[in-house]
């Protein structure tokens, strides 16, 4: 980063000697860039931070499928894959899926195969049944941490039983009410995997496609067009893709959180970063200009 | 402002990662290494309470499943790995676990090949202007940007041509995957400047 | 010796990828009784190799701490102190949700991991006004989708146009779905024969590497 900077401060020098107010804008300190946005991000907070957004098809179909769940007295699963790394994006979807079942008195199964991720969801699912007055065992359940993903997902589609002896507070899986005549894929409604790695593919490949449930992936939005290809084959049933879908699910469910808190940002963020591209762009053609008139001369 | 320790604790953990932005500097480096323990710190804790205990302490300790000795010891064989005379025990388990990728052939060729050939022809072409443009695309755009990536031929007139058209949707994918990425990013800042401004500072709701 | 360094490993991966090859068509009760077993074992051994990565994390920083010739050993000594610490904490505290070992994670890890990854929004920034040049029609066709999709997702982009969201929803339910579906066909290819490479054999640079 020392020398990116010393770099930087000789590539200012030398600019200097151009002259050219364009080049000199060009090749301003990225720190002046980076003021820019952290002003756009956090500026808007002290506005009225919530603003009206549309729900998309795929977000919404999510949704029905929990409201499905509670229709046919279902238990549902979600499979927080995160870690704090994708935690702004994924956390908001968490929450609300997590409020909108328990609100509907849908059980909830969670499970990790992201071992950084364990704490947080553990911790995310008692703040959420807390809020809405449910018990652990009795609405809701957390198997904890198991690594080998592929093995625990086939394995789960016969009995979860096989992979999930005790759950993260070290009960047995047996003594929990809620678990009472659940074995299998086939006792949940749907399957949520929020995640920003590859996991949401391995539920499709060892998951879905043997077993056949219906399937939600919650993901980034780095990695969301990944996924398009699963909803048109109609292996995934929705898509939750980063904290714009979460918005729109807090949106429809009328549960205000961050995920819609962070929406007037996340438009300045927006904003700032098409404003640097076109003045980039703009900039970047002048000196091209410039510098072709320059050898022309 | 905040009054719960904690909390200081995570604001002050936040702005010394904050910190790399102006260069880097002993602070960042101090909370880049407390991460790096206190990770690793964590990783050999859960592993133990979620996987070895559970799985593995309790059933041959305490209920006697002696059949357990057998990924007991191959999870000790693995720990060779740092010898460098030993080291080829530590290939016994990581083949047994290599092993498993038999199952993702059939499974891979069924999700990712198969279904989406299904899928791709499948499309729909009822329904208006719209949907069969849509469907087209989507058939012979799949095909294009398959040709797009065979290489076993030159890329010249027709070919060449149905390539330039792959090449294009992939230029559109990758467009809308850096907008979706610019949204990623922007996200991740926000969840630090909320917790900074609500949960710290207390001046935003 | 070679037979035990190389033949034993291929047949071992060779007998237990024909096996979960087999298992994927012929889920037989037989076959299943000898999954469970071998599934729960993988899972174990997963759990162990994590001693794999949490040793040689401690190989290098020790060595490092104790390199007195490095101006920086003191901070690989404050990471073995953090990683000792929080392996003592959650030995002794246990990890559960009002523990210690719990709000370390939550205001420690948590805030440093996160912060971490929020980095890249500032880069991002710099990278959309230095690097990102409409130089091509293809970059061009990259930046007038980005555009249309990074509007669409924010109330904004409604405001200028009814169609933006409809046009940034058709690119990601058509044209996306062309490429990337091509793309995961591409990388299934990839996946089937690199398995097969290393089940068959033909591939033997997994088993390498060793004492390093």
């Amino acid at each position: 980063m020392s020398i990116e900077n010393n770099n930087n401060n000789n590539n200012n020098n030398n600019n200097n000697k151009n002259k050219t107010w364009f080049q000199a804008i060009l090749n301003l300190d990225k720190r002046f860039v980076y003021i820019f946005i952290f002003l756009a991000v956090s500026l808007p907070f002290f506005l009225d931070p919530v603003v009206d957004i549309k729900s998309t098809k795929w977000v919404q179909s999510a949704y029905d499928l929990v409201d499905e769940a509670a229709q046919k007295r279902k238990p549902i699963i979600i499979g927080f894959d995160y870690d704090p790394a994708t935690l702004a994006e994924l956390q908001p979807m968490a929450v609300s899926i997590l409020r909108h079942a328990f609100s509907k008195n849908v059980k909830v199964v969670g499970i990790n195969f992201i071992l950084n991720g364990t704490s947080l969801a553990a911790t995310t699912m008692e703040n959420i049944a807390k809020e809405y007055g449910k018990k652990n065992g009795e609405d809701y359940a957390f198997f904890g941490y198991l690594p080998q993903p592929t093995v625990v997902l086939l394995n789960f589609g016969e009995n979860f039983r096989k992979s999930y002896k005790k759950d993260y507070y070290g009960k047995d899986l047996n003594e929990l009410p809620m678990l009472k005549g659940l074995q299998n894929f086939d006792d949940f409604h749907v399957v949520f995997c929020l995640s920003g790695t590859g996991l949401p593919g391995t539920y499709i490949v060892y998951g879905v496609d043997r077993f056949k449930f219906n399937y939600v992936a919650g993901v980034t939005a780095v990695s969301a067009a990944d996924y398009y290809p699963y909803l048109q084959s109609g292996q995934m049933k929705g898509l939750l893709g980063g904290m714009k879908a979460a918005a729109e699910y807090e949106f429809i469910s009328g549960k205000i959180s961050d995920g819609m808190r962070g929406m007037a940002s996340q438009s300045w963020g927006h904003i700032t970063i098409i404003f640097f591209i076109i003045v980039g762009n703009i900039l970047f053609y002048a000196k091209k200009r410039y510098e072709d008139k320059e050898k022309n001369s | 402002m905040s009054t719960n320790p904690w909390i200081w604790v995570g604001a002050i953990s936040t702005i010394m990662i904050f910190t790399y932005l102006w260069k880097e500097n002993p602070l960042y480096r101090l909370a880049e290494h407390v991460f790096v323990g206190i990770s690793v710190g964590y990783l050999i804790c859960v592993t133990w309470y979620n996987v070895l205990h559970p799985k593995l302490y309790v059933p041959l300790f305490h209920e006697h499943q002696w059949i357990l000795i057998v990924p007991l010891v191959m999870s000790i064989m693995m720990l060779f790995r740092f010898s460098s005379k030993h080291g080829w025990l530590s290939f016994w388990p990581l083949a047994f676990l290599i092993g498993f990728s038999g199952y993702g052939i059939p499974a891979s060729i069924d999700t990712n090949m198969l279904k989406q050939i299904q899928a791709t022809i499948n499309v729909s072409f009822a329904g208006g202007i719209i949907p069969i443009i849509t469907a087209l695309v989507i058939l012979l755009g799949t095909l294009s940007c398959l040709i797009y990536f065979y290489f076993s031929f030159p890329h010249k007139g027709a070919v060449g041509k149905i390539a330039k058209f792959g090449s294009m949707l992939l230029m559109i994918s990758f467009g809308a995957s850096f907008g979706y990425t610019v949204m990623a990013r922007i996200s991740l800042l926000i969840g630090r400047v909320l917790f900074l401004l609500r949960d710290w500072l207390g001046v935003v709701h | 010796m070679l037979f035990l360094k190389k033949t034993v490993p291929f047949l071992i991966t060779l007998g237990m990828g024909i096996f979960t090859f087999m298992y994927y068509f012929m889920p037989h009760k037989h076959m299943k009784f000898v999954w469970e077993n071998v599934s729960d074992w993988a899972i174990i051994i997963g759990g162990g190799s994590m001693a794999v990565g949490a040793i040689s994390m401690i190989r290098t920083y020790y060595r490092k701490s104790m390199n007195k010739e490095d101006p920086n050993r003191w901070y690989a000594v404050i990471t073995l102190v953090c990683m000792i610490g929080m392996t003592l904490i959650g030995f002794i505290f246990g990890i559960g949700s009002e523990t210690l070992f719990n709000d370390l994670f939550i205001n420690v890890m948590m805030p440093l991991e996160s912060t971490m990854f929020s980095l890249l929004a500032f880069y991002i920034a710099s990278a959309a006004f230095r690097s990102f040049r409409l130089k091509s029609f293809s970059a061009g066709l990259l930046l007038v989708a980005a555009i249309i999709v990074m509007l669409a997702q924010i109330p904004l982009g409604e405001n200028i146009s009814v169609h933006i969201p409809a046009i940034s929803s058709w690119i990601m339910d058509c044209p996306n779905v062309a490429a990337r579906r091509a793309i995961l066909m591409g990388i299934s290819i990839g996946v089937v024969a690199t398995a097969l490479k290393i089940i068959l054999g033909i591939d033997k640079s997994v088993f390498s590497g060793a004492g390093k």
